[in-house]
């Protein structure tokens, strides 16, 4: 219960650094994607269940405050949510190449898939212009932010499993 | 309790996901479908969040005015001298464009004046050089052969004359005015058609007045009685405006009276003329 708590708080504050404080902090027109480092980091901690409610909830965030239909976010997150939890069996705290590399990844997948449902479909057929112009900048600040970021929200699972811990005991 | 949360966990992450997607998509389709129904559920969200990012964005502009303010100090010092550069600059043109503004007024002046008498092919000039001791009884305008003037022209400005072209060079002409000491003009009162002599005197030019004479002591004249170039003139065209009549007194051999005039033109801020392109003596060729 406290998780749920905790977690619907990290992506609301995840949303607000996105959406309003990176703003301040363009690199190449983009801003990164704070919720997929959240989405991505909770499944990793907790897996496929967790992974992709956070998604869920995530994405559904988005799609209320810039969506045009509710939905199409929350498929996206919530995707991206389930397939990282598999690597939660091999994870390790120690390890921040891993998640990294998944956020990487998982940025790639968001953004060729942001490409297909939002931009293919007005019949901008250039991928790869827009894969330089935006995807790629995109994934690149994204794990750069990351590289604090998961630090940040592993030391709250971490903080939240000793927390859980203790009052199972 | 800690049942329930084996029983949570016990849903097939596979199903889950099945279950959402499967929900999202009618989530989806009922947004799509009745997003007018839709809209107003969907706005209380970015309500809530709103304030929050309002919040932020104080937060943000306050830091970035900060970061702007050590802006380095070098930055801001060569900024501040090119837009002092660009304010030098501005000034100037502002100058040059005020400059142009009183030029355009006068000119408006001109053209009032060239409508008065528009029977007359005429050229506008400006004054380049003056060379008289205080009043310019002959002065120098940018406009010569080139531009079709010729010796004897007629040279007006504001509404009246101003004098007669002695000298004409490729781009220049020197304009005598009629106040000059050696000027001669036949004038003639507008509503009397009684004539008179105009002649430019240097001792009445301190007071701003030429000398009239040879007015017939039959003339019914006043003061203030406007006098035009006349008809018998040789070198002026008629019903120019030349000024009005002042001091009237019977001349000291009794045989007619003199006056003084006041011209209408200001000569000491004369800047533009006109000049008239059409001779006396074309008109009267004409005529014949």
């Amino acid at each position: 219960m406290l998780r749920c708590i905790v977690v619907f708080i990290e992506i609301i504050f995840s949303y607000l650094l996105q959406s309003s404080v990176f703003v301040y902090f363009e690199l190449a027109n983009v801003v990164p994607d704070i919720l997929l480092i959240l989405v991505v980091s909770t499944a990793f901690f907790k897996g496929q269940n967790a992974g992709l409610l956070t998604g869920l909830f995530a994405g559904l965030l988005m799609d209320f405050c810039i969506g045009d239909y509710l939905g199409i976010f929350a498929i996206l997150y919530m995707v991206i949510g389930y397939f990282n939890g598999y690597a939660a069996k091999i994870f390790d705290r120690e390890d921040y190449l891993l998640p990294l590399g998944l956020i990487g990844v998982s940025e790639l997948v968001y953004g060729f898939l942001y490409y297909v449902f939002f931009v293919l479909l007005h019949g901008r057929l250039n991928l790869f212009y827009f894969f330089g112009r935006v995807i790629l900048p995109r994934i690149i600040y994204t794990i750069l932010v990351a590289v604090l970021l998961y630090k940040f929200f592993q030391s709250i699972h971490l903080l939240l499993l000793r927390f859980e811990y203790r009052r199972r005991r | 309790m800690r049942r329930k949360h084996k029983v949570k966990f016990s849903v097939r992450p596979k199903h889950l996901l099945y279950t959402l997607i499967f929900l999202c998509l009618m989530l989806l389709y009922i947004s799509y479908r009745y997003s007018d129904k839709l809209a107003p559920f969907k706005t209380s969200i970015g309500n809530l969040i709103t304030p929050m990012q309002n919040g932020i964005n104080l937060v943000g502009t306050y830091l970035t005015e900060q970061l702007e303010l050590f802006e380095s100090k070098q930055t801001l010092q060569e900024e501040n001298e090119r837009l002092k550069a660009e304010i030098e600059e501005l000034k100037n043109r502002n100058s040059i464009l005020i400059a142009d503004g009183y030029e355009l007024a006068q000119l408006r002046e001109l053209y009032e004046v060239g409508k008065k008498y528009s029977d007359y092919p005429m050229i506008a000039a400006s004054v380049i050089s003056r060379d008289t001791n205080g009043y310019y009884s002959s002065f120098v305008v940018n406009k010569g052969s080139e531009d079709g003037i010729k010796k004897d022209m007629n040279v007006i400005a504001g509404n009246g004359l101003v004098g007669i072209v002695s000298e004409v060079g490729k781009n220049f002409c020197r304009i005598r005015a009629i106040i000059d000491d050696t000027s001669y003009v036949s004038g003639m009162f507008l509503k009397t058609s009684d004539t008179c002599d105009i002649k430019g005197d240097l001792e009445l030019l301190d007071e701003g007045y030429i000398r009239v004479e040879g007015i017939s002591l039959g003339a019914q004249i006043e003061e203030n009685f406007e006098v035009v170039t006349s008809h018998i003139s040789d070198k002026y065209l008629p019903g120019i405006l030349i000024g009005y009549i002042h001091n009237i007194e019977v001349d000291s051999s009794n045989m007619a009276k003199k006056a003084y005039l006041l011209p209408v033109v200001d000569f000491e801020h004369i800047e533009n003329v006109l000049i008239i392109t059409q001779l006396k003596e074309r008109i009267e060729n004409e005529s014949e």
